[in-house]
């Protein structure tokens, strides 16, 4: 019989209804912004070991490489999405071939942020039905103006499926290079979510997260009109002891696990929103303070998050040219737990997190109030920079001991016959005194007649 | 109920026989793998020693470990703990197993005894998963906890019965557990498997995500000094090490086994006095269903002799 051939095209309708799903509006505006960053690092030749040490170097601080700092600016109204940044732009040759190809083609030589190659599409089909893109780089320049709808409409063969674009002239200067992205025409729910009061707020704190080792060190990042910054975390090594470290080198990811005690604010005060676990990707923050199962709390040999861990942090480090070996998920918001990454990290965390995590279990004894020994472990630890974390070899956490406390108390239990309990309570008037109250009773009687206390 | 809390209080640890022939068993196995090529003298030998130290004392002895690290988990004993330190290269921790393990150091190779006098808790698989991850190609885990059901008979037939005991492996080792499983596959009878299939699983956890690791299963004993016990382990080791264990003449070794599921052997150790042992000993290796004319001694007995007699302890009063 005669093969036929059945169709299994791709069809437009499809994708952009399923690949806008499952992601938040927060989480396309991240990918513009990885995108942002990708051009960033493109233009500037920044190589992923330049991130690191930046990251761990000595004291934190990145010696600037530019006089100026690029910008990001991400602005928005009920009518038009705005991100704009001078980060380089991208080059003519990369938006024929590649940049709006669903997906990465062999060969293809990866940012360190932008992974799958759907980002920016995603970002604009979820977005709005419009849009008008301007970039421009020191050699060459385009823009791009599509409507979604008559683009979609057109979907009979493979050819249906480019984009038109436009040259434009090159960028001035290195400052002017950059991209610009205007989505027009919002879809309905990006305009309820937009006029939602707390979505700016939440927005910025996405980015402050995210982008916490790269606000300042390599880029600005502004939401209509204000800066993004991000807030120091709480890192903190205990003074004459030990900070857990590991570093791991497999299939071409570098892996740097750091657990530590956190560092109490200002009045020795340890914030359970910051404690937990760090996950960190070519250095974008992928989970921030997990205390989930995600990243092994409540799941053996670790224990359930508890308010008296807030004293714990963690921090993984993941790092690799290709960024598909890192163990994220599309969205890069949580981790892949098939990743044989993941799962071979996953254990070495519980293994750098048990000291600090018995640490924090020994000092929140039941029989000592938890206010001074916060203060007294806020004294025990110094801030401290993730250089100063970084050993050459696996180190153990170390805590240094608390003030032993004497026990000054001891529990006196005996049993007594039900009959003689209910002796006492018909001579005391109390028919419902409990056991435990009587034999304390009975204890301070004795104590006082006997003239011993 | 005895006002020594602590097991060592309780038992003289030297006069335990099972104990004593899993000890002389264990090392005559890891002189045979020094022969095969693991470098045993090298290792470090981390062990829960309480004041006795007797594996300490065997493995520098025979075996010419030099590096040691005794924990002990009560502050209480602790002058007691290092006033009985053997030799000086004994390391003396006061503190939590737990939180040795992860810092092993991954340069050097290990034997880690975790040695618990109690019934399985939530605490000794986490110290076995722990050290599954933690421990370097090479090393050897071992494992012996008691193997007596949960709780007090005192307590009687309700409240102490395989639905109960059930109840203690649920709450201790959930994450471990299998899927289904009923009080029925809490018998007494069973405890054995149970006890060893849940250490089996958290070791197995442990090695996720470990390349090129595997474990491989030799030791799985009982014996019953008083309370039945049971001490598993094996190696952490690369195919490479996987190939040098079979160099091992397992035909001597017989007590070895290759699985900690599969039942274990059982070490018997027949109650016979100085005279009958020395008469005993001069036909070892007896024939089968050999048994002396001189006095009454079954083949059942005999056979348990003959099995053990190369480890069998000595006791003798010194007067000093």
């Amino acid at each position: 019989m005669a093969v036929q051939m059945a169709n299994a095209f791709p069809k437009k309708t499809f994708f952009i209804q399923m690949f806008t799903k499952d992601i938040s509006l927060e989480d396309c505006i991240l990918d513009l912004l990885d995108n942002s960053i990708d051009g960033l690092i493109r233009s500037s030749n920044l190589r992923l070991a330049d991130i690191s040490r930046s990251i761990f170097n000595g004291n934190g601080d990145r010696k600037a490489e530019r006089k100026w700092t690029p910008l990001v600016s991400v602005d928005y109204s009920q009518e038009m999405f705005t991100i704009q940044d001078n980060c380089g732009g991208i080059e003519l040759d990369f938006a024929l071939n590649e940049a709006f190809n669903f997906g990465h083609s062999l060969g293809h030589s990866f940012g360190y942020l932008g992974a799958y190659g759907v980002g920016l599409k995603r970002a604009l089909f979820k977005i709005g039905r419009r849009f008008h893109i301007e970039s421009k780089t020191l050699r060459t320049g385009f823009t791009c103006d599509l409507d979604v709808d008559q683009w979609v409409a057109r979907d009979n063969n493979l050819d249906d499926w480019r984009i038109p674009l436009e040259e434009a002239r090159p960028a001035a200067g290195q400052r002017a290079a950059g991209t610009r992205i205007q989505i027009s025409q919002l879809h309905e729910e990006v305009k309820m979510r937009l006029q939602d009061r707390s979505f700016a707020r939440e927005l910025s704190k996405a980015i402050e997260r995210t982008y916490a080792f790269f606000l300042k060190r390599y880029v600005r990042v502004e939401v209509n009109g204000s800066e993004v910054t991000s807030p120091p975390l709480p890192v903190g090594k205990p003074k004459g002891g030990e900070v857990s470290f590991e570093k791991i080198e497999t299939d071409g990811v570098t892996v740097r696990i750091i657990a530590t005690v956190a560092q109490g604010d200002e009045q020795g005060h340890l914030v359970t929103e910051k404690a937990g676990w760090y996950i960190v990707c070519n250095g974008r923050v992928v989970l921030a303070a997990d205390k989930s199962e995600t990243t092994g709390w409540g799941v053996e040999p670790n224990p359930q998050f508890m308010p008296k861990h807030r004293g714990f942090i963690g921090f993984v480090f993941f790092e690799s040219q290709n960024p598909l070996m890192l163990p994220w998920t599309t969205t890069k918001r949580d981790l892949n737990r098939e990743s044989a990454i993941y799962l071979h990290v996953k254990n070495r965390m519980a293994v750098a997190a048990r000291p600090v995590i018995a640490f924090c279990n020994r000092k929140y004894g039941p029989d000592r109030d938890e206010e001074p020994i916060e203060r007294e472990i806020s004294r025990g630890v110094a801030r401290a920079s993730f250089g100063e974390l970084v050993r050459d070899e696996t180190t153990s956490f170390r805590g240094v001991p608390l003030t032993a406390v004497p026990k000054s108390t001891v529990t006196v239990r005996f049993e007594a016959d039900i009959a003689d309990v209910d002796k006492i309570r018909k001579s005391l008037r109390k028919p419902h005194m409990g056991a435990g109250a009587i034999g304390k009773y009975t204890f301070e009687y004795f104590m006082s007649q006997e003239g011993l206390k | 109920m005895s006002p020594l809390s602590k097991s060592f209080q309780r038992v003289h640890y030297e006069f335990r026989p099972g104990k004593q022939v899993e000890r002389r068993m264990l090392v005559h196995v890891l002189q045979s793998l020094m022969a095969v090529g693991f470098p045993i003298s090298d290792y470090k030998y981390t062990g829960m020693g309480a004041i006795y130290f007797i594996d300490f004392i065997m493995f520098h002895r025979y075996l010419g470990i030099h590096n040691f690290l005794s924990v002990e988990r009560s502050a209480d004993n602790e002058k007691r703990v290092r006033f009985n330190r053997p030799f000086g290269c004994v390391e003396i921790e006061i503190g939590d197993i737990l939180d040795y393990i992860p810092r092993l150091s991954p340069d050097l190779r290990h034997i880690l005894w975790l040695d618990f006098d109690g019934i399985l808790s939530s605490e000794m698989l986490t110290a076995v998963n722990l050290a599954t991850t933690q421990l370097s190609p090479g090393s050897i885990l071992l494992v012996t906890l008691d193997v007596e059901p949960p709780g007090k008979p005192e307590d009687g037939l309700r409240r102490w019965n395989p639905r109960t005991w059930r109840q203690h492996f649920v709450r201790e080792a959930a994450a471990y557990l299998w899927t289904k499983h009923t009080a029925r596959d809490f018998s007494r009878s069973s405890l054995l498997n149970v006890n060893a299939r849940l250490i089996d699983n958290a070791i197995a956890e442990g090695l996720i995500g470990r390349k090129y690791v595997s474990f491989y299963p030799l030791f799985n004993f009982t014996y019953a000094d008083g309370n039945r016990m049971l001490s598993v382990g094996g190696i952490i080791g690369t195919e490479e090490d996987g190939r040098k264990l079979d160099a091992l003449d397992w035909k001597e070794l017989y007590f070895l086994k290759r699985s900690l599921i599969g039942p274990p052997y059982e070490i018997e150790v027949p109650k016979v006095t100085r005279k009958e042992r020395l008469h005993l000993d001069s036909v070892m290796p007896c024939d089968e269903g050999w048994t002396p004319h001189e006095f009454e001694l079954n083949w059942n007995e005999v056979a348990a002799y003959r099995k053990i007699y190369r480890y069998y302890p000595a006791y003798t009063e010194m007067l000093l």
